[in-house]
């Protein structure tokens, strides 16, 4: 594209611009009115007053003056400053920085709440990332829980909080709305700063630290169906590791399961309850998805000798799972339904050789006896980089593709099961398009929900 | 508005900045206002302000880099008249800061081209801007940017005493 570049101009220009010190962060703050500035300014006025027949280029100085004058403090690099979807006008309402009366938050926890009020209707909640700790910068990571309704208007983030250090890298677990917003959408659970579980009203704006052991570190809360309870990861300075389960104001904490619990590769969590309350599963090391009766810790496996690990999803109605996993040995990757310990065999929603097909991300259809997913399918033809694929599939019958461009994933049925919400887009296109789609159950359309960047993951609720 | 999912690039345009392609710009385009005569302070000052405006814009941006190094210039050259209205007699002697060895040789050269050519050749050398990026950034008609940065090469060529024709 630069071929008729001078190479030679373009090695001077390398050489003499070698030595220039090109500053490390860009962190956006405006700054402080230098001694210069300010007496331009005191200058710009006083020419203002007396009439300087400059008047003329010192209003238009003056107003430049103005616009880049030092303001309160803006936000970090990121895109999401103020989000504010396409389809509508900018302006979406800011967090207000102070929490609530009776927050239990110190601003040592690097957390900022919005109230939402009375919620209403279908309701995506979506974390983003909008900025992530890098190595040798003081910058945090910086993630919020925006609230998107599904039927239009603008979203509002309700939560922010930032995470430094590792925490707040590439390498941290990502926040997962759907195990973090509470069933029934008025709370939502995370992991703040002082690596305590923070519990936030998000209708009143109220929020409570609800772990306080300071010889523990507390990440990774999920909910458990009836909103009673919080599953979490809870570990000791790297030992005494293990998943513990507590009332969901913080009281009677125990451990469910012994160790370490892997992350999935995918990303996604890899523990979880399942719909009576009572059950934790997880992806154990030695390749079981098993589960633990959190009354008197017993186990069970419900799959073994898999290979591979993947989240599953629970239902209310038989057959109550769905998971994905790869067969050892079969070398086979299966997506299936099953009844654990049912004695009754799974039920093959979809199958492929493992050396080219995943299966991710399972779904339960809210009432319908339909799974949505996603297919990662290695490239075998002409178009480089895998082929993913976001499809819904019923228990006896073929699957449907509903998106197959953009990378689709984090599929969420909408509260009605009309549609699958899900984030993806093409970020190698000009203008980028990036961020919450809508696809039809029936694989008719595809509709933007909200275009935005660097979300992260996805959560429904209706109200 | 509905598309089928079965269109291609079925996703509608929208109009964001992000981080990374931040990132990614604003040195390039520290660089280029050091080049067009900024001084380092003055051109990080200017990168960043252009980089807040870039995310509060909703107009569409399609090169971030070629946008934020033309309001990056508009921002320092606004800056640098409040500052001659400060010292005119600075202004008056044709500068507002001492000698900088550095403009000795090719970035001192630049500095006696038309402002034209300047731009063009720092958005293509140092910002790294295609002749078309370049050409939609300052809002001139490709053809110009052609022949502007011809004529500016054959002029710091010939005054830095360049032997090779390209």
């Amino acid at each position: 594209m630069n071929d008729d570049l001078n190479h030679e101009l373009k090695a001077r220009f390398d050489r003499e611009l070698a030595g220039l010190r090109t500053p490390a962060t860009w962190s956006l703050r405006k700054r402080r009115s230098s001694p210069l500035r300010a007496a331009v300014t005191v200058a710009i006025v006083a020419a203002l007053l007396v009439g300087a027949t400059a008047g003329g280029l010192a209003l238009r100085a003056a107003r430049e003056s103005q616009s880049a004058a030092p303001s309160a403090p803006t936000p970090t690099i990121a895109p999401s400053a103020s989000p504010s979807p396409t389809r509508s006008a900018p302006g979406s309402p800011t967090p207000t920085p102070a929490p609530s009366p009776t927050s239990t938050l110190t601003p040592a926890e690097r957390v900022t709440i919005t109230a939402t009020g009375t919620l209403r209707g279908d309701v995506a909640w979506v974390v983003r990332r909008t900025s992530v700790a890098l190595p040798g910068s003081d910058r945090p990571g910086r993630y919020e829980l925006v609230l998107v309704p599904l039927a239009g208007g603008d979203p509002r983030v309700a939560v922010v909080w930032e995470l430094t250090g590792s925490r707040g890298g590439t390498a941290a677990p990502v926040p997962t709305a759907r195990q973090q917003v509470s069933p029934d959408g008025r709370r939502f659970a995370f992991a703040s700063e002082s690596h305590h579980i923070v519990v936030v009203d998000l209708e009143t704006g109220t929020a409570r630290q609800i772990t306080k052991d300071p010889d523990y570190f507390d990440d990774e809360p999920v909910w458990s169906e009836d909103g009673r309870k919080l599953a979490f990861r809870r570990a000791r300075g790297g030992s005494d590791g293990g998943i513990w389960t507590m009332n969901a104001d913080g009281t009677e904490p125990r451990r469910a399961i012994i160790g370490d619990p892997l992350r999935a590769s995918s990303g996604e969590p890899v523990f979880d309850w399942t719909p009576d309350g009572e059950v934790v599963c997880y992806w154990e090391l030695i390749d079981q998805y098993r589960c633990v009766h959190t009354a008197d810790a017993s186990l069970f496996t419900v799959v073994g000798n898999v290979n591979g690990q993947a989240p599953a999803d629970w239902r209310t109605r038989s057959p109550r799972l769905v998971s994905a996993s790869s067969q050892r040995g079969a070398g086979t990757a299966i997506l299936a339904a099953e009844e654990p310990r049912s004695g009754t065999p799974p039920r093959t929603i979809a199958t492929g050789p493992a050396s080219e097909v995943e299966y991710l991300s399972p779904r339960w259809h809210p009432t319908a006896d339909e799974v949505a997913y996603v297919e990662v399918r290695s490239s075998g033809g002409a178009r480089p980089g895998p082929s993913i694929r976001l499809n819904v599939a019923p228990l006896t019958g073929s699957p449907r593709p509903l998106m197959t461009q953009g990378a689709p994933r984090e599929p969420e049925w909408s509260p009605g099961g009309e549609e699958v919400l899900f984030l993806g887009g093409e970020s190698n296109t000009s203008p980028v398009n990036i961020g919450l789609f809508a696809a039809r159950s029936d694989g008719g359309t595809v509709r933007t929900v909200w275009l935005a960047s660097d979300l992260v993951s996805l959560a429904t609720r209706r109200y | 508005m509905l598309r089928s999912v079965t269109e291609k690039g079925s996703f509608p345009a929208t109009v964001r900045v992000w981080e990374s392609e931040l990132q990614e710009a604003l040195p390039l385009v520290f660089r280029g206002l050091v080049a067009m005569g900024a001084r380092p302070d003055e051109a990080e000052d200017a990168a960043q302000e252009a980089a807040l405006r870039a995310l509060g814009s909703t107009r569409a941006i399609e090169r971030i880099d070629g946008w934020l190094f033309v309001v990056a210039l508009r921002v320092w050259r606004a800056r640098r008249m409040r500052e001659r209205l400060l010292r005119p007699l600075d202004w008056f002697r044709g500068s507002t800061a001492g000698p900088d060895p550095v403009r000795a040789t090719l970035l001192g050269e630049l500095a006696k081209l038309p402002e034209r050519q300047r731009q063009v050749m720092v958005a293509r050398y140092v910002v790294g801007l295609s002749q078309k990026e370049t050409a939609a950034a300052l809002g001139i008609a490709q053809g110009t940017v052609t022949a502007t940065q011809a004529q500016a090469t054959r002029k710091l060529r010939s005054r830095l005493g360049d032997d090779d024709e390209r």
